[in-house]
């Protein structure tokens, strides 16, 4: 009895843990699969979405496509070097130089309700080049 | 009813039983949270190795600048997306088809794992792939 009384509550536990785990991980796989879509739906209506200059159009788009998640979009310009190298650095801007990239980065954040710490997030992020 | 001398041989078994089974807990637990961590990056690495596809194969277009652009412009997104060649065990290899007008990606990571390390298993090759045509006027990804 003394064992039980010991070893249960260790268990329990043990197994919450594992289980908020899990959790995190499947809310996890559907954000990367929900940053992973929204990414390619972006890229494929580029002219829709991108070219229109309409944040709020590919914010629902992105919503759209990952269900329940929120998504956020924010884009980013480069400067490729002679050999197409972009370098490392990103502008919030277009910079008006020659060969200039532009990125979207599509995040998609997954809120779920924990058995040990109530409530956390996990998210997932895509950068694709559209231009 | 059993006899005093039969109770005192079974007093303690419990415990070692449970903590056979704790231990054989945490190690099962141990594995799915390191299979979960491999599920992770291998989602993550086909982000990256869709958008540096996609992103090389930009450079097939007419308008584009050649594979050698095509192979940086691919290396720059998956870099973009967390998996840059050469750092943290991480290989990202290009190959531009000018003839097919086609371009592959391979992320290969050799992803750390936490558990199995217990085992003997320091990391676990986490490998994708990804081909993107050039058509005409847009790159598409190859499902």
């Amino acid at each position: 009895m003394i064992e039980a009384g010991l070893t249960i509550p260790v268990v329990v536990l043990l197994f919450a843990g594992v289980a908020d785990v899990g959790r995190s991980f499947r809310y996890y796989n559907q954000a990367v699969s929900a940053a992973r879509d929204a990414a390619q739906l972006v890229f494929n209506n580029y002219a829709t979405y991108i070219g229109s200059g309409n944040d709020s159009a590919i914010t629902s788009a992105v919503a759209s496509e990952s269900g329940a998640l929120a998504g956020t979009v924010t884009r980013f310009y480069t400067c490729p070097n002679a050999n197409g190298d972009d370098g490392s650095a990103q502008y919030k801007t277009p910079q008006g130089c020659s060969n200039q990239r532009v990125y979207v980065r599509l995040t998609a954040k997954a809120p779920f309700t924990a058995v040990m710490t109530h409530s956390a997030q996990v998210s997932s992020a895509a950068v694709m080049r559209v231009q | 009813m059993l006899s005093s001398g039969r109770r005192d041989s079974e007093r303690g078994s419990v415990l070692p039983a449970l903590a056979v089974m704790t231990i054989i807990s945490v190690l099962m637990a141990g594995l799915v949270v390191d299979a979960g961590f491999l599920q992770q990056q291998r989602g993550q690495a086909q982000i990256a190795a869709d958008a540096a596809a996609v992103a090389g194969a930009m450079e097939l277009l007419p308008a584009g600048k050649g594979s050698a652009w095509a192979v940086n412009a691919a290396k720059n997104a998956s870099a973009w997306n967390g998996f840059t060649n050469g750092a943290n065990n991480t290989t990202v290899t290009v190959t531009p088809n000018l003839s097919a007008k086609t371009l592959t990606v391979q992320i290969r990571r050799n992803a750390k794992t936490y558990f199995m390390n217990m085992l003997g298993l320091r990391s676990m090759p986490v490998v994708v792939t990804a081909v993107a045509g050039a058509s005409r006027q847009i790159a598409q990804l190859n499902q």
